[in-house]
C-alpha cells in the first residue's frame, strides 16, 4: 500500500502536468471536443474513462508475456471493447441521464487514443502495479481536463452550473457560441495556451534545479 | 507451424472470455432495465387514463420503426382501446409520445412521455390548445397542424400522428 501510494504520487505529477493527455500529448480530442458541453457531462466521460483506461491497463498487464506481440492489438482492442460494453449496460441501467448525454461518444472509448495508447506504450510493457497506477493517474488527468472544458463552456455559455446548482448571471447575457463545435475548438485553445504557459515556467524550475544539484 | 494453431487460439480465447463477461453483465442488467421500462409505461398510461381502472396487454409490436410498442387496454365500462407509444426526432432529440385510438379509430388521448423541445419555440406543440386539438380527429382523416416557427417539432408530432394511424387500422383488421 505504501508503494502504490508513493507510485501514485510521482505518476500523478507526470500524468497532471509533464504528460497531459489533453493539453500536452493531445490525445483523444474528439470526446473532448464532443462531450464538454456541460460539467456533468465532461465528468461522466471521464470517470467512464477512468474505470475502462485502470481496468484495461491491468488486464493487458497481466497477459503481456502470454499474447503473441502478432496478434496484441487485436487481444487489446477486444479487451477494451468488452469493457465498454460493461460501461455502457451499466450507465444505461443505473445513471440514464449520463447515458443519455454522452451519446455516440461511449461506445467510442472503444477506439480512444489514451487507452489503446497506454495499453501499447506502458501496460504492455511494465508490471501489473505500475499499470494500474499508470490508468488511474492518467485517467484522473483526462477527467480533470474534460470537467475544466465542460465547466468554462457551461459557464459562458448558459452563465450556470447545472450540476453545483449555481447561477453567474442571466442567459440573456450568456454567449452562444460557446455551445457550439466552434466554442469546444475555442476552449481548448485557450485553455491549451494558459495550460503549457505554465507548464513552460514548470520546465524551467525542474531545469535549474537540476542545475543547483 | 506452431504459430498457425497458438494465434488463432488466443484470439479465440480473448473472444469467448469477452462474450462471457458481457452475457453475466448483460444478465444482470436487462431485467432491471426491463422493469424500468415497464415503469415508464405504466405511469404514461396512468396519465392518460386518470381515475379510471383498466387492464393491459402488450401486443407486442417491437418492430424497427418509429412504433416502439402497442398496448390493447380493456376499460371498466368493457371498450377496449388502442394505444402506441412512437418515437419522433425532434429539435433537440427524441420525442415520445403516447396515442390512443377507441374501436371507431378517434384518438382518445395523446401525451408526451418525454420531450425535450425549445422553451417558447418548439415547445409549442406542449400547449394544451395543440394537443386538445389532435384528440377527437379519426385515424381515416387526421389533419394535425404544422406550426410556422416550429416546423421541426409540429412536423414529428404529425408524423407521429399518422404512423400510429396506419399502425392501428392495419391492427384492428
Amino acid at each position: 500500500m505504501k508503494k502504490f501510494k508513493r507510485l501514485f504520487k510521482r505518476m500523478f505529477k507526470q500524468a497532471m502536468i509533464e504528460e497531459n493527455p489533453t493539453f500536452v500529448s493531445y490525445l483523444a480530442l474528439c470526446p473532448t471536443l464532443g462531450v464538454t458541453l456541460t460539467l456533468e457531462s465532461g465528468l461522466g466521460m471521464g470517470v467512464s474513462v477512468i474505470f475502462v483506461l485502470t481496468l484495461s491497463n491491468i488486464l493487458v498487464s497481466l497477459i503481456r508475456k502470454q499474447v503473441p506481440y502478432n496478434v496484441r492489438i487485436p487481444v487489446y482492442i477486444t479487451i477494451i471493447a468488452t469493457l465498454v460494453t460493461v460501461v455502457s449496460l451499466l450507465l444505461e441501467t443505473f445513471v440514464p441521464v449520463v447515458y443519455s448525454q454522452l451519446g455516440i461518444f461511449l461506445p467510442l472509448i472503444v477506439v480512444n487514443c489514451i487507452i489503446l495508447g497506454r495499453a501499447e506504450a506502458f501496460a504492455s510493457k511494465k508490471k501489473v502495479l505500475d499499470s494500474c497506477v499508470d490508468g488511474l493517474t492518467m485517467g484522473i488527468a483526462f477527467t480533470v481536463s474534460l470537467s475544466v472544458i465542460g465547466l468554462v463552456r457551461e459557464l459562458l455559455a448558459t452563465g450556470k452550473i447545472g450540476l453545483l446548482n449555481l447561477t453567474f448571471f442571466y442567459p440573456e447575457d450568456a454567449v452562444g457560441i460557446f455551445n457550439t463545435g466552434a466554442g469546444a475548438f475555442f476552449t481548448v485553445g485557450l485553455l491549451a495556451w494558459i495550460f503549457n504557459h505554465y507548464k513552460m515556467q514548470y520546465d524551467k524550475n525542474k531545469k535549474s534545479k537540476k542545475r543547483s544539484r | 507451424m506452431s504459430d498457425y494453431i497458438k494465434l488463432p487460439l488466443v484470439l479465440f480465447i480473448t473472444t469467448v472470455s469477452s462474450a462471457i463477461i458481457i452475457t453475466f453483465v448483460y444478465g444482470i442488467t436487462s431485467p432491471i432495465l426491463e422493469a424500468k421500462n415497464q415503469e415508464s409505461i405504466q405511469t404514461a398510461l396512468d396519465e392518460a387514463y386518470t381515475g379510471q381502472t383498466y387492464e393491459f396487454e402488450d401486443m407486442g409490436l417491437a418492430g424497427g420503426n418509429e412504433i416502439l410498442s402497442g398496448y390493447l387496454v380493456t376499460l371498466e365500462d368493457g371498450s377496449t382501446e388502442y394505444v402506441y407509444e412512437v418515437l419522433e426526432t425532434g429539435k433537440n432529440g427524441d420525442i415520445d409520445m403516447l396515442i390512443s385510438f377507441d374501436q371507431e379509430g378517434t384518438i382518445t388521448s395523446f401525451s408526451y412521455i418525454s420531450i425535450n423541445e425549445t422553451p417558447g419555440i418548439g415547445a409549442k406543440v406542449e400547449e394544451p390548445e395543440y394537443v386538445d386539438a389532435i384528440i377527437g380527429q379519426t385515424a381515416t382523416d387526421n389533419k394535425v397542424d404544422t406550426i410556422s416557427g416550429a416546423t421541426i417539432s409540429s412536423t414529428a408530432v404529425k408524423t407521429a400522428v399518422e404512423a400510429a394511424s396506419v399502425q392501428f387500422t392495419k391492427d384492428v383488421k
